[in-house]
């Protein structure tokens, strides 16, 4: 039920990311920084649902972007399921159910995602000036990430918590 | 989480887990891997038959409501600049007024004629922007026309008013992708527009500027506030399209050239609409810049920075992309145009280091 409302979900979120926030953002807010609503997605069905859901979301989440942006296939998909295996580490943490822990995955889980596909694109032979990617757009994207899961972690738990079968009150 | 609301921790075996992330990675690497082959070019083909429509209806609402809020950007800062710069008032007022009304939209469609008659020799195709790199880590842009349209490989691509913005650096059978001039691996051989002098252009957007212009001989006449145009060196590019003004020159005397740097004429950021040019004369043949019949006419040009007093009559509003209006297939129809410098002060401002 999470996976096929997570498929919805994350057409949505894809198409936003891909076609509205690029033009929209910088109107708003005059900065070129983004979020990246998938990876925070994916990061968040991860550490509040299950390692499976967080990879099929970031698979098919990946896939849509790279669809989407014109981008190699398989790039995002790749850079995004690898982020959803790192989160699903912060499942076996005893400080899971901390506001720490979406937080510190956002900050972490956004740079390895940068991290992976500016070392995609340099291996498919993109130029990169490595310190100001990370400096200019890494850093700030990471920072609002950070900024933005709170949000998006009450909003996904609160779905998770509606699609997933619950325990008996008596068992608790 | 507390009470009834608690979710069971997870309802997957750890195999089946463990398969569908090795499943996952494989098929994601296995794609990567074939990113450039044909078999993969015809799936994707598919999959954008598909999604174009949805993407495309999204990008133009989402144009239409940054029109809307850039317009109304826009208005805020006139007012703070009218408050700020008292002697501007008359000036600021005049403009808005004029955007507010219809005149702009006539100006702009009686520069789009002129461009038009100006160049004949120039076959291109209206497409519009329906996707972006969401990353922001490459400078490019996903057009709605394909090789099934005419569209090649390094084919340019401009502003409707005729300021580039890249070129085709990749087609599939629905979409294109055009690769912005401001991209680091973009290099453009250009010329400057008032004394001819050739060089190339860079793209310097990952690496937080805009256009630098290099192999610019020592001692040639570059200044700021020139016009820099493609030269049409390479046979891929007609010679002529304008893409950039020269803001700020770096000359060392011990150097055998000098460079310097360029804001870009068109702003990609927020363009709906571009012309792929299909073909020109031939390559390489000249194409002119025009001047406006009125000053008005000039579309979205890009002010360029650290000049004082637009070089181009700017106006202070972006114009709204005409996604509404209609564009007649193979004909160029400009927002932006070109126009002659003639309110531009050059005054030479090299930096000579020692």
């Amino acid at each position: 039920m999470l996976t096929l409302i997570g498929f919805l979900l994350v057409a949505l979120v894809g198409l936003l990311q891909a076609a509205v926030l690029p033009v929209l953002l910088p109107s708003l807010l005059h900065t070129g920084v983004r979020p990246d609503l998938l990876v925070l997605l994916v990061i968040a069905v991860t550490l509040t649902g299950s390692l499976q859901d967080g990879v099929l979301w970031g698979f098919f989440g990946g896939l849509l972007l790279d669809l989407l942006a014109g981008l190699p296939l398989g790039s995002n998909a790749f850079c995004l399921v690898v982020v959803a295996l790192v989160a699903g580490l912060g499942t076996r943490n005893p400080f899971r159910a901390h506001l720490v822990m979406p937080l510190g995955m956002a900050f972490g889980g956004t740079t390895l995602y940068y991290l992976l596909l500016l070392g995609l694109r340099t291996v498919q032979g993109q130029h990169f000036a490595w310190g100001a990617s990370l400096l200019g757009t890494v850093l700030p994207t990471a920072l609002f990430n950070t900024a933005l899961m709170p949000l998006l972690y009450s909003a996904v738990l609160w779905l998770v918590g509606r699609c997933q079968p619950r325990l008996p009150q008596e068992w608790q | 989480m507390k009470g009834r609301d608690r979710p069971l921790e997870s309802t997957h075996s750890p195999a089946r887990t463990l398969a569908v992330v090795a499943t996952c990675l494989l098929l994601a690497v296995a794609l990567l891997a074939m990113s450039q082959t044909a078999a993969l070019g015809v799936l994707r083909g598919g999959l954008e038959l598909a999604v174009a429509p949805v993407q495309q209806g999204v990008s133009e609402a989402t144009y239409n409501v940054n029109s809307w809020i850039e317009t109304a950007g826009t208005a805020h800062n006139q007012t703070a600049e009218i408050a700020a710069l008292k002697e501007r008032i008359a000036q600021l007022e005049t403009e808005n007024a004029r955007l507010s009304g219809t005149e702009a939209e006539k100006q702009t469609l009686l520069t789009m004629l002129g461009f038009q008659q100006e160049h004949p020799e120039l076959h291109s195709l209206p497409a519009s922007v329906i996707g972006r790199d969401p990353t922001g880590l490459a400078r490019i842009l996903l057009l709605n026309r394909g090789s099934t349209d005419g569209v090649r490989l390094d084919m340019a691509v401009t502003s409707p008013g005729g300021y580039l913005l890249g070129r085709v650096s990749k087609v599939t059978e629905r979409t294109a992708t055009v690769l912005l001039i401001d991209d680091v691996d973009s290099t453009i051989p250009i010329m400057v527009d008032r004394t001819s002098v050739q060089a190339n252009v860079q793209g310097q957007n990952q690496h937080g500027g805009s256009l630098l212009v290099v192999h610019i001989p020592q001692g040639a006449d570059v200044a700021r506030g020139d016009l820099i145009k493609t030269s049409g060196l390479g046979g891929t590019l007609p010679k002529g399209l304008l893409l950039g003004q020269v803001y700020e020159m770096h000359q060392k005397d011990i150097d055998q050239e000098q460079q310097a740097v360029a804001a870009p004429l068109a702003n990609s950021d927020s363009i709906s609409q571009v012309l792929v040019v299909l073909s020109a004369a031939g390559p390489g043949e000249a194409l002119h810049p025009v001047a406006p019949s009125t000053p008005g006419a000039a579309g979205t040009g890009t002010p360029t920075p650290g000049i004082s007093g637009p070089l181009y009559p700017v106006p202070p509003t972006a114009t709204p992309p005409p996604t509404r209006t209609p564009l007649p297939t193979f004909t160029p129809t400009p927002q932006v145009t070109p126009t002659a410098p003639t309110t531009a002060t050059r005054t030479p401002t090299t930096k000579k280091k020692p």
